[in-house]
């Protein structure tokens, strides 16, 4: 099941000769149980892609789909509600409201939308130990939270409730490799759950956690990689 | 829609909870000026009695006070709801002249006309008033009301007499009201000497008291003393009825009974009837402080939530980026201002109400009466809270909408905004200003009070909108400055999202306490010029006032004789300078003629014909507007056209007579060679006039006699103007007094005045150093009167200065000042920290840590000197807007009014634009770290 | 790679049979470099033959265990001190593939530097999916393929920095070798178009 849609995406700042473009023409789909990792140097429109995803920023032209909406045909307050609903994103680091518990701000899209407080907390406590972290912790403020633990408690946020589509900027950038590698393996799980899965990294090492690797340059998709079909066989080729 | 604004509150609880310190100034702010009104509001219930609590006050558990108003008449009471009834007197009811005023009904009578059973005692309402008793005082002989109650007699009791010290006087005992203790000194047990005109004697204070009414009141109550005229505390049996008034209405009484209060009388008159009801102009005023007010306090209060707004930038992007509609985010915001606001005002109206608690005994010892009990006017303060919440709205709804359109991409970014909307915010700001000078306009033509209170409120508005503009002018002007003040400049100018609302506070605060000095420094200055001189500054002078009309020149002596040993006994080398004064009255040689007639002499100054001013001529009789508006202006051109509003009416009345040297030179303030023609001139039997214009090319000057008899039956003869042409000189200013003229003794017998009836004045000149503790001491040993009180006396020392002005305007500036700088200080820190980064960049580069403490001073410095500087100039078009206003009804008349200046209140203006920023550069040195923050996380 | 050096290595931990040996050294490496038991064995001829270790008497199945000596001890130790030289890859083809491509003319050396990415990346994603199946994995065969995904990862970084510099410094003009006669025609493809064909 297609979850994110990109149709010949493009993206221009400004006009005439200071026309930049961020995004030229991107075609993009992601499945519900899908990683897809997007990878490029700085510059190269991936944070555009990210933000055009999840309906923050529009297409100058092309059409983006969550779960089959056309973001364009949506005002303000139901792109507004769509973020509460559909996408969860997942930033580098300062997540957190820093005057709500983690589980206030794991449940805040619920609580946003309108949800009785108990609710969302039962929702936001099983959100939380689901990635990790006991009741204990789950009313704990941000800034008594590891960067971990922190991050984890984003990833909670953007799957909860109904959400299935998480887009992550950088989202082990101001962590030690180790813990980064956990909170990838995490979302690797989420999306192996049921998630899609959008990952902007320009760190290989965190692509390899991808199904698909996507590759920009310029605002264009040069290429994109699958794993190969067998993994055995490469083994012998690197000996 | 509910749970959001839940999230909402929550949200911004936390937030004022982790800012403590931002939180409680913000608190602070809009909730001062609350404290202020919840005080007042709840002083004034407290304080204030309704008709039928102030009834209970003074009857206690009796049940009326009855008073004889028109003793021998009949009379119709109309109202019965106060201690002042109204009444209608019978028509043929008037005193012959010289028949003596009947008695009031005694204590039989009174019983009389009362039912079976009723009980009266003596009493009334003004202890103070009656016939009192001179007494020794610690500081010399005083005088006390002396009440000649029997207090043995429960009704007093009843009434609410209370013993503060001792038990009912016994024989030749006295109870002294707690005030009048005090005054003496005395207490139970002590002896009070009383002086009558057969001795002194004494007599033993037996009981301190005091009536919950008259806590103030200097009296004493014995039996002795005589019993108080015509009133009477009355209990009946059962209620007291209307029935029961009537019979006392007929025998010239008036009733105030509480049972009558709570039920008056069908025929009883609607008290509103008598009542003032608060013009709409007033109402409007009040209007129009609340708005200002309330902008103050938005100025105020908002930069702290522009701020808090900034520094969240990222936390909106993020709640944006989870979901968060703009007005789910505009919420959060205005949750914290209506939080703030509901704690401010909870906070004023608890302490309030607790200051009011504590303050009590202080109030009632102010108002002179005890409260009913704690009140609150519960509608006010639930007023009050709403008034805070609107007022913390206000306060964020700026930083709320702003935060709502947070660029969510730069904001996660960690982008700073770009500069877009300056522009846009300048043109608004102009437009602002505008419509503040069209409604400024509009308001004092159309005399439009909500007119002129969007003025105020456009007006500050727009030069806050139009501050980021002026900032980013500046900065440009910033490069010839040293490190420090270049980068504080450039900072202002580039953080200008923080750095214009901490200058809107600033310029708020100080607009108003300009404007207000303004004001009160140019109504000052008015009111000094068009005061009349008599005496020169600083002059001790006795004052004697007949109190009849007879007074022989041996009384006036002895009056003299009796005061002059306590003038010695207090001031050293005195010279006692007799200053003449005459009078019209009774004068012109009528009372001489026929002692039956009464009249009245007034002398005019009168002007050559060439110097009239051709106004009078112009309107004649006619007075349409516009014929006097054009004869105004004319007028104004026209030099012979001086005449002011003092120099119209003048009365013959206290006019100074002399050829003494030493009284002429303090009267006229005339030194060397025009002093000695002067004297010169009166002693050629001369006149002095204060208006130039008035002599003529003869040194003379024309004076003209307007004589109005009044004879026997009441009504007025008025005979011709007679003229007299006397050799003249000018004093120029309002120094001759009132009258305008300066006599000789010749020209007062020329002019056949006579010496004052009722007044004598003597300059009294000492080598003592006279203030006020000196002439309060020779007033307390003098007393009000002397010779038996045939002569009231006054000592006083003529002051032309207001020094309540000058306090006034000092006290307010002052608090202004305060205030700005708290903005000044609270701002400047919230932008300092908002640039640790440049500083820690800054460190790195081997900056010294003095940096940053001169980059705060310079900081500081920047918004207190804009802020001032901005709010000096709103001030200044605010008060030329007042002026206009003040001045409009004032300009076409003539003589003319002396109209509001532009009278700077340089003391004022020096404290706001110089000793704020100095203060606060101070303040900032001091209190700012030195160190970098890269270098505190090296240790 | 040392087969001497890791059969002493797992000696230590006790005497051993070779098929023992080669159980344990496939575990320790997660089956990265398969062992022949002949090797093994070959191996084990040439330590005993050095006196590195010693055969231990046969067992009833006529197996041989070998028990490490006290010079194999020494030698193990100086093994673990040395550091491993980097001239192990003395003709990487890679390297020497893209230092070709920017001389050659008509090659895009993007194209041929996102295809070895988009490979190596490849290679990473399945290290990285055989990591995330093993959650429970030994640690000596988690270091094995975390080596093997930072040596991934440096090429691609390397591939990274190789086209930014390309990019930067614009192709170098290739000297054309000294021929005399004409240069090919234009008739006969470029390199370029045959290896767009080859996509």
């Amino acid at each position: 099941m297609t979850v994110l849609h990109l149709r010949g995406v493009g993206r221009v700042h400004g006009t005439g000769d200071n026309a930049v473009h961020a995004l030229v023409d991107a075609d993009l789909t992601i499945a519900a149980g899908e990683l897809v990792a997007i990878m490029g140097p700085s510059g190269s429109g991936k944070s555009t892609l990210l933000n055009l995803a999840g309906g923050l920023d529009a297409p100058t032209s092309g059409e983006v789909l969550v779960e089959g909406t056309v973001l364009a045909s949506l005002n303000k307050k139901r792109l507004a509600a769509l973020r509460r609903r559909s996408v969860g994103y997942v930033f580098q680091d300062y997540n957190l409201i820093p005057s709500l518990t983690a589980a206030e701000n794991a449940s805040l899209p619920l609580e946003l939308d309108g949800t009785s407080a108990g609710k969302a907390r039962r929702t936001a406590l099983a959100a939380l130990e689901e990635v990790g972290l006991d009741v204990k912790q789950a009313d704990r403020f941000p800034d008594e939270l590891s960067g971990g633990q922190a991050q984890r408690v984003a990833i909670a946020r953007a799957l909860i409730g109904e959400r299935r589509l998480v887009l992550a900027d950088e989202p082990t950038g101001a962590l030690d490799s180790t813990t980064g590698e956990e909170v990838l393996k995490l979302l690797r799980r989420r999306c192996d759950a049921g998630a899609a899965g959008l990952l902007v990294t320009h760190d290989a090492r965190h692509a390899g956690w991808a199904d698909r690797v996507v590759f920009l340059r310029d605002g264009r998709i040069v290429d994109s990689s699958a794993p190969l079909a067998d993994a055995e066989t490469l083994l012998e080729g690197a000996q | 829609m509910f749970a959001g604004l839940r999230l909402s509150l929550r949200i911004a609880r936390r937030e004022a909870l982790r800012y403590k310190g931002r939180s409680a100034l913000s608190i602070a702010l809009l909730g001062l000026p609350l404290l202020g009104v919840s005080i007042g509001a709840t002083a004034y219930d407290t304080i204030t009695l309704s008709e039928e609590e102030t009834a209970r006050q003074h009857l206690g558990e009796n049940d009326a006070f009855v008073e004889s108003v028109l003793p021998g008449e009949s009379l119709e009471q109309l109202t019965w709801y106060d201690q002042w009834p109204m009444y209608d007197a019978p028509d043929d009811f008037a005193v012959e002249e010289g028949e003596a005023i009947p008695e009031p009904p005694g204590k039989e009578a009174v019983l009389a006309a009362l039912p079976e059973g009723s009980r009266i005692a003596p009493f009334t309402l003004y202890p103070d008033g009656v016939e009192g008793i001179k007494i020794e005082t610690p500081s010399g002989v005083g005088e006390i009301g002396a009440l000649g109650y029997d207090l043995d007699d429960e009704l007093y009791e009843r009434a609410g007499l209370e013993y503060v010290e001792g038990s009912a006087p016994q024989d030749g005992e006295v109870a002294l009201s707690s005030a009048a203790a005090e005054y003496l000194e005395l207490g139970v047990g002590d002896e009070l000497a009383v002086q009558g005109e057969e001795g002194e004697r004494s007599l033993t204070v037996g009981a301190v008291v005091e009536l919950p009414w008259f806590l103030n009141g200097r009296y004493a109550i014995g039996e002795d003393f005589a019993a108080p005229y015509g009133g009477w505390l009355v209990d009946v049996p059962g209620e007291f009825t209307y029935e029961q008034a009537l019979p006392l209405n007929e025998m010239g009484m008036t009733a105030w009974a509480t049972s009558l209060v709570l039920d008056p009388p069908p025929s009883a008159v609607d008290p509103a009837a008598y009542t003032m009801q608060m013009d709409e102009a007033m109402f409007t005023v009040y209007g129009l402080i609340v708005v200002v007010v309330v902008m103050e306090v938005v100025l105020l209060a908002g930069p702290a939530f522009a701020i808090s707004a900034r520094r969240r930038t990222r936390e909106f992007a993020l709640m944006s980026a989870n979901g968060a509609s703009p007005a789910q985010i505009r919420n959060t915001v205005l949750a914290g201002g209506v939080l703030f606001g509901l704690i401010a005002a909870a906070a004023a109206v608890v302490l309030g109400i607790l200051a009011v608690l504590v303050g009590t005994p202080l109030l009632e010892g102010m108002y002179g009466h005890r409260s009913a009990g704690l009140r609150f006017l519960p509608l006010l303060q639930t007023g009050l809270v709403a008034l805070a919440i609107v007022t913390g709205l206000l306060s964020a709804l700026a930083a709320a909408l702003s935060a709502s359109r947070v660029n969510v991409i730069a904001a996660l970014m960690g982008r700073t905004p770009g500069r877009k909307g300056s522009k846009k915010l300048l043109f608004l700001g102009l437009g602002l200003v505008a419509v503040a000078v069209a409604a400024g306009i509009g308001g004092v033509v159309l005399w439009s009070l909500p007119l002129m209170a969007l003025a105020i409120v456009a007006g500050q508005l727009g030069l806050v909108a139009c501050t980021p503009a002026i900032l980013s002018g500046m900065a440009a002007l910033g490069r010839w400055l040293p490190l420090a003040p270049r980068m504080a400049l450039r900072e202002a100018g580039r953080n200008r999202g923080s750095a214009a609302p901490a200058i809107a506070a600033v310029l708020g605060v100080v607009a108003a306490g300009t404007a207000f000095a303004m004001v009160v420094t140019a109504d000052s200055v008015r009111s000094e010029q068009s005061t009349s001189h008599e005496l020169a500054q600083g002059s001790l002078s006795l004052s004697l006032y007949a109190a009849s009309d007879e007074m022989t020149a041996a009384q006036w002596e002895a009056a003299r004789a009796e005061a002059d040993p306590v003038l010695h006994r207090h001031l050293e080398d005195l010279e006692v300078v007799e200053l003449p004064l005459y009078t019209g009255w009774q004068a012109c040689g009528v009372k001489e003629e026929d002692p039956g007639q009464d009249a009245e002499c007034t002398w005019t100054v009168t002007r050559p014909e060439e110097h009239r001013c051709p106004y009078w001529e112009a309107i004649g009789d006619g007075s349409d507007e516009a014929t006097v508006r054009a004869a105004v202006e004319d007028a104004r051109k026209d030099p012979v056209c001086n005449e002011g509003q003092e120099d119209t009416g003048q009365y013959t009345d206290g006019v100074p007579a002399t050829t003494d040297r030493q009284i002429v030179a303090n009267y006229t303030e005339l030194e060397g060679e025009e002093l000695d023609d002067a004297v010169a001139l009166l002693k050629a039997g001369g006149v002095l006039v204060s208006d130039p214009l008035a002599i003529t090319d003869e040194g003379t000057v024309v004076l003209e006699r307007s004589l109005t008899v009044w004879d026997e039956s009441g009504s007025e003869v008025t005979s011709e103007p007679v003229t007299l042409e006397l050799p003249a000189m000018a004093v120029a200013g309002h120094l001759l007094g009132t009258s305008e003229l300066f006599l000789s003794p010749a020209a007062a017998e020329q002019m056949e005045l006579v010496s004052s009836l009722w007044q004598r004045e003597y300059l009294l000149k000492t080598s003592t150093e006279v203030d006020a503790s000196v002439v309060e001491a020779i007033k307390a040993e003098l007393g009000d009167d002397v010779l038996d009180g045939t002569v009231w006396t006054d000592v006083w020392v003529t002051d032309y200065t207001d020094p309540f002005t000058r306090y006034l305007v000092l006290a307010v500036t002052g608090l202004c000042a305060l205030i700005a700088l708290g903005a000044t200080a609270v701002s400047t820190g919230l932008i300092i920290a908002e640039q640790r980064q440049d500083m820690t960049t800054l460190g790195a580069v081997g900056a010294a840590p003095t940096l940053r403490k001169r980059f705060a001073m310079w900081q500081t410095v920047m918004i207190a000197l804009f802020g001032a500087g901005l709010g000096t100039l709103a001030g200044v078009v605010g008060y030329a807007l007042l002026r206009e206003a003040l001045n409009n009804p004032l300009k076409f008349r003539y003589p003319f009014e002396t109209l509001y200046g532009w009278e700077l209140p340089w003391a004022s203006i020096g404290i706001t634009v110089l000793a704020v920023p100095v203060v606060a550069a101070i303040g900032a040195l001091v209190f700012t770290r030195a160190r970098l923050p890269s270098e505190r996380r090296m240790t | 790679m040392s087969v001497k050096h890791s059969l002493l290595a797992l000696l230590e931990r006790g005497p051993a049979y070779g098929y023992q040996l080669r159980a344990a050294f496939e575990s320790a490496t997660g089956n990265t470099w398969p062992l022949n038991i002949g090797q093994v064995y070959t191996t084990l001829n040439r330590l005993e033959r050095d006196e590195l270790v010693e055969a231990l008497p046969e067992n009833d199945s006529g197996q041989r265990p070998y028990r490490i000596t006290e010079a194999g001890r020494r030698q193990v130790a100086g093994w673990f001190a040395s550091p491993v030289q980097a001239a192990d890859r003395p003709r990487d083809e890679l390297t020497i593939k893209l230092a070709l491509a920017v001389t050659t003319p008509g090659v895009d050396v993007a194209d041929v530097v996102q295809r070895q990415r988009s490979a190596t990346l490849r290679l990473l994603q399945e290290f990285t999916r055989l990591k995330a199946a093993e959650d429970e994995a030994e640690l000596a065969w988690r270091l094995v393929l975390e080596s093997m995904i930072f040596r991934a990862e440096a090429e691609i970084r390397w591939l990274d920095h190789t086209e930014a510099v390309v990019a930067r410094a614009g192709l170098p003009k290739s000297p054309v070798f000294e021929f005399g006669g004409d240069a090919p025609a234009d008739a006969e493809p470029g390199l370029n178009e045959i290896l767009e064909e080859k996509r």
